[in-house]
């Protein structure tokens, strides 16, 4: 009786493992499919994208960052965007919605904010494809616009 | 941030379900008389691996992968065992709940507790400790000196040290590649002029808990910046050493000779705290190498072939990785030859592994013997395998722990062992896929580690019973017998799921 | 970026690595596994052997010869029911020193691993009934064998009979041999002797043929007239410098083929020899399977025939009278020999008639195969002097009352410095019902002195069991 079991269970673990590399492959490739979606980013939602040139970040940081009608960046926990860059200020800079368009400013950082590598005082109005500098990183600011 | 439907990965850990359902009701019909508490066991394992599941994919802690391949594999093994010998399956079982425990735990000390990228004396110290341990207290097994025994309490101090090797190398390349950084960190035309504001940023890091970082290896390099960038600002104290020491460094052809020379010159001085506090001295590649060699050196004394190698391969693939300089690679490479080669000459027990390897038929009652017993029962198994229950795999001498894979290449087949490899393929595909989205230094260099070890220790044992590669006493990572490596295995990989967390942005 | 290129490296390295594994699995499986699992190490050929009643061995007439006995706790023995007599053929089947013989060739039918038996696995796994080796019937004769065994006792050297039409054999004594019975006890012993008792000398002892080689030499001298088989036996003969000199010294006189035959008159067979030159004598010699497979069931060594068709004179000439580097099995002797007696047409010798499953039911039926080698007319020929070479020549000794015997004496040479002693022959010679080759190792006298005698009465119990 147990051979019997036996015999019949190693064919179907031999599928059902299969089956189960295969569900994970599965579900790896669906994920990775996911976040070349993220990365392209068909919505139009504005986002900023990681631009460093630098190797290494002591730091942990995401390629992608969505934007919401108010985002603070800067190194305390009361940001939406929190950065531990030790060159980021704790409040470092805002990033506002108004009426369709968004604004950058600059919060009184210690090393400052820069748009296409100047240094803003005020507020600028930001445009696909800016620069936005802080600390030991930059960013991309991404909206793409609304094809109709 | 990513949203996970949740039906989507119904299927994978249904079916690692099933497989449990079936083989556990097998079990129990396999000793006579049939024995109704091994189902309860196999449920056991069962609601264990559905609670963590379900508790990784709820609570959003990173790779959910990572832990449905572990499941799996540690299936097969507590399955394989319970067919063995049910004491072996019974003892894995609670293993497999601690080790389980600890892959929480360890997921959150390592997410809770900031700046493990500091304590590089503590893995040194800590791998070091273990040595001395296994050393004063070890037994002498089968020829190695690997186990400890305390009252009824036994465990293998280098599944420990592993982890500790790891986490040493990590802090080592954070510790270097952050300063070389630091020096040329200006890349962007306009660069921090904020001498006037130092003490306000201090005052901010004070808010936070990395503020002791960049206090200690931060601020030298800010200030190295502020002299060299910034003229009207006078240099503090600590200033000229600070630039020196780091040009020091900075230049590639830094030779032994200048090496000591600066080192006893900075000894006379009393600034030898820089050495040591400041880790300058340790920074020094020389320095860890001589570190990571002793680590070797040690481990090849207690007999460890297996470890040995596979502490080899791990710092010299990283190695590969961040060091720029190929020559002392080469140098390296050419270390091991080297070891290689005395080894063979001058440890008996090398000799008789590389002898029995290339013919062991010759010594088929001998020697040869384990090697021969792992290839018959891994061509009884054909390709579809005996069944379980139904073959001969106690024929293998330490079946349980080394030779499992043969185990399961007899009663599942060659299928089934192919399974097992691809297991372990996605596996370490997975750690590799977090470790290239890490950013951060240290967290890649561990997760590449962990990864790194486990992948080469999976391919050092199978290569070993299948007589690809010379056989070296290691065991099988989730599927052998006994809590020293299954417990280390489940702490590391819960190091790599937090690390995978971290990724996604959690 | 740099590091993240590095790692791809190492990912690719351990892509390698797992790839290695899975090819190197697949390769044992695919290409190594039959040899590794018959390894006689392997306990696990044990473990199916636990579960099967091994398949009993019956000679021709349903005597049994070997058969496993169950007792009571279902611990299971192979006895062997006629200890040393059936040594060589049947072998042995021991954990220990592993498997020989028809015990080791037809194993897997003995397990019955053949054939399907399905039903009896799916029944020995229900009820833990152990499943039933096949049977063999063999085509030994037990009287025939006992006869041999018993006309050879004492003496270094093998008796081969068997049907010459259709290449069953029926009977095959080596010796020396052993006892499988107590193979235990006895092992050091054997495995020590000089006379390698263990060794199968009717399949696997290679000797020089002798004079028995005449008869190929012949068969290819009447292929070719120009030969002018007429010769005046001097005693002597001078090939490329080297004198040979025949057995009778002061020569034979003049001699036809058929008289050459039956005094086995050397230098008439060697100037023969030369003059058919390499490629007749290889191209005959290849016919016969020299140096090729014999075919048929069992292991059987190949005889040895190193030459192609360029032969030195010296060569040719060792070769003519079954000397030189020619080396001949005796189931080879009797395979040719049989050759003659099927006109013309060499049957390929087979040990086991038939293979039946537990119910009886015949699971395997051995065919006979047969080759036609030389031409019926020439087989007649080469016959009729084989039975004068046995009436009046050196065969006299294996004269049976009423009955013609074709046959050849031979005397081999070789290094031990004592003679071999051959004889080959069938009866009756018009309606050949066995064939036999006799071989006495090292015996230090002629073929037509000590094997023609044996191979008479050999073949006399052989009609004998015919006509029972």
């Amino acid at each position: 009786m147990f051979r019997i079991l036996s015999w019949i269970i190693r064919y179907i673990f031999i599928i059902l493992i299969y089956y189960f590399l295969y569900g994970i492959i599965r579900l790896i490739y669906l994920d990775i499919q996911h976040i070349n979606k993220i990365n392209q980013k068909g919505s139009n939602n504005p986002y900023l994208k990681l631009i460093n040139r630098k190797e290494r970040l002591d730091f942990d940081i995401q390629e992608f960052y969505d934007l919401e009608n108010e985002t603070t960046i800067g190194r305390s926990r009361d940001n939406i965007i929190q950065i531990l860059d030790k060159y980021i200020s704790s409040k470092h800079l805002k990033i506002i919605m108004d009426e369709g368009e968004y604004f950058l400013e600059d919060q009184g950082s210690v090393n400052g904010t820069y748009l296409n590598s100047t240094r803003i005082e005020d507020v600028a109005k930001l445009k696909n494809g800016d620069r936005i500098g802080l600390g030991q990183i930059e960013f991309l600011f991404v909206k793409e616009a609304v094809e109709e | 941030m990513r949203p996970r439907g949740l039906l989507g990965i119904r299927r994978p850990i249904n079916i690692l379900i099933i497989v449990n359902v079936l083989f556990f009701i097998l079990l129990s019909l396999h000793v006579q008389p049939p024995d109704p508490s091994i189902l309860i066991a196999g449920g056991g394992v069962i609601v264990l691996m559905i609670t963590s599941y379900i508790i990784i994919v709820k609570k959003r802690m990173g790779d959910q992968y990572i832990f449905l391949i572990i499941s799996m594999l540690v299936s097969l093994g507590i399955i394989m065992l319970y067919r063995l010998n049910p004491n072996y399956g019974l003892a894995q079982i609670k293993w497999y709940g601690l080790g389980i425990v600890l892959y929480f735990i360890s997921y959150i000390l390592f997410r809770v507790i900031k700046g493990w990228d500091k304590y590089i004396y503590g893995y040194i110290f800590g791998s070091m400790l273990l040595f001395l341990i296994t050393f004063t207290l070890g037994t002498n097994v089968g020829g190695s000196i690997n186990w400890v025994y305390i009252g009824n309490f036994s465990f293998q101090p280098a599944e420990a040290t592993k982890i500790f090797f790891v986490f040493f190398i990590a802090a080592y390349y954070k510790l270097r590649l952050s300063s070389e950084e630091a020096l040329t960190f200006p890349e962007r035309e306009a660069v921090l002029p904020y001498n006037n504001e130092v003490s306000d940023s201090r005052l901010q890091n004070h808010n936070y808990p990395d503020h002791e970082q960049s206090d200690k290896s931060g601020s030298n390099f800010e200030e190295a910046e502020i002299s060299t960038e910034n003229e009207a600002v006078p240099p503090k104290n600590s200033a000229d050493n600070t630039v020196s020491l780091n040009s020091n460094h900075s230049t590639s052809g830094f030779y032994l000779k200048d090496f000591w020379r600066e080192l006893s010159r900075r000894l006379k001085t009393p600034n030898y705290r820089e050495l040591i506090i400041n880790k300058q001295l340790i920074k020094n590649k020389y320095v860890f190498l001589a570190i990571v060699y002793l680590h070797l050196f040690l481990l090849l004394m207690q007999r460890e072939l297996g470890m040995t190698v596979l502490f080899y391969v791990i710092f010299i693939s990283i190695f590969y990785i961040y060091e720029e300089d190929y020559k002392l690679l080469l140098y390296n490479i050419g270390a091991l030859g080297i070891i290689l080669v005395l080894s063979y000459f001058m440890l008996a027990h090398v000799r008789v592994r590389l002898v029995t390897w290339v013919n062991p038929w010759d010594q088929i009652s001998g020697k040869g013997y384990q090697i021969t017993q792992s290839l018959f029962a891994i061509v009884a198994g054909g390709f579809f395998g005996t069944g379980l229950g139904l073959g001969s795999p106690d024929f293998i001498p330490v079946v349980h722990t080394d030779f499992i894979f043969s185990a399961i290449c007899e009663e599942m087949g060659l299928f089934g062992g192919m399974a097992v490899v691809l297991l372990y393929f996605i596996l370490v595909y997975r750690g590799f896929k977090i470790a290239l989205t890490i950013k951060e230094t240290f967290k890649k260099v561990v997760a590449l580690g962990i990864i790194l070890i486990y992948g080469y220790q999976t391919f050092i044992i199978i290569g070993g019973v299948i007589k690809l590669i010379p056989l070296t006493g290691i065991t099988l990572p989730f599927i052998s017998y006994g809590g020293s490596s299954l417990i280390s295995a489940f702490i590391a990989f819960g190091i790599l799921q937090a690390i995978s967390g971290l990724e996604a942005g959690g | 970026m740099e590091s993240n290129r590095k790692i791809v490296h190492i990912i690719i390295l351990m892509s390698v690595l797992f790839l290695s594994i899975i090819i190197y699995l697949t390769y044992i499986q695919i290409f190594r596994a039959e040899v590794t699992a018959q390894n006689p190490y392997n306990k696990r050929q044990w473990a199916v052997e636990d579960k099967t009643v091994r398949g009993t061995i019956y000679d021709r007439n349903g005597i049994v010869l070997a058969e496993t006995k169950v007792s009571g706790d279902g611990t299971m023995k192979r006895l062997y029911n006629y200890d040393e007599l059936y040594s060589h053929t049947i072998g042995y089947s021991s954990r220990q020193y592993g498997k020989t013989g028809i015990e080791f060739y037809y194993n897997s039918d003995l397990l019955a691993l053949t054939g399907d038996n399905t039903v009896a696995k799916i029944r020995e796994t229900v009820t833990g009934q152990p499943i039933k080796g096949h049977s063999l019937t063999l085509t030994l004769d037990h009287n025939l064998q006992r006869k041999a065994e018993q006309l050879l006792k004492g003496k270094i050297g093998s008796i081969v009979a068997m049907n010459p039409k259709t290449g069953e054999v029926l009977a095959a004594v080596s010796k020396p041999d052993y006892n499988p019975n107590s193979l235990a006890e006895d092992w050091d012993r054997l495995v020590e002797d000089e006379n390698s008792p263990l060794l199968n000398r009717s399949l696997t002892g290679l000797y020089p043929p002798g004079s028995i080689y005449k008869l190929v030499i012949a068969a290819s001298v009447l292929e070719n007239p120009e030969i002018d088989a007429n010769y005046n036996c001097t005693g002597t003969i001078t090939i490329d410098g080297y004198t040979l000199a025949d057995a009778n010294r002061w020569g034979h006189g003049f001699l036809d083929l058929k008289r050459s035959i039956i005094v086995s008159c050397n230098t008439n067979f060697v100037r023969m020899g030369v003059e058919l030159g390499g490629r007749n004598v290889t191209q005959m010699s290849k016919r016969f399977l020299m140096g090729k497979k014999l075919g048929g069931d069992m292991p059987i060594a190949e005889s040895r025939y190193p030459y192609g068709d360029n032969m030195k004179p010296t060569d040719l000439a060792a070769v003519a009278i079954g000397q030189g580097e020619l080396l001949v099995t005796p189931i080879h002797m009797a395979a040719m020999v049989s050759t003659f007696a099927n006109k013309g047409a060499m049957a390929a010798p087979y040990i086991v008639g038939k293979i039946k499953n537990e119910d009886g039911m015949i699971v395997t039926l051995a065919e006979s195969e047969s080759t036609q080698i030389i031409s019926d007319a020439i087989a007649d020929e080469i016959t009729d002097m084989m039975v004068a070479a046995v009436r009046e020549g050196t065969g006299v000794n294996a004269r049976i009352h009423g009955v013609d015997v074709a046959g050849k004496t031979g005397t081999a040479q070789n290094e031990t410095g004592k003679v071999h002693s051959w004889f080959i022959g069938f009866a009756p010679a018009e309606d050949p019902q066995i064939a036999v080759a006799v071989i006495l190792e090292s015996e230090g006298r002629t073929g037509g002195e000590a094997a023609a005698p044996i191979a008479g009465e050999v073949l006399n119990e052989g009609l004998k069991g015919v006509n029972r």
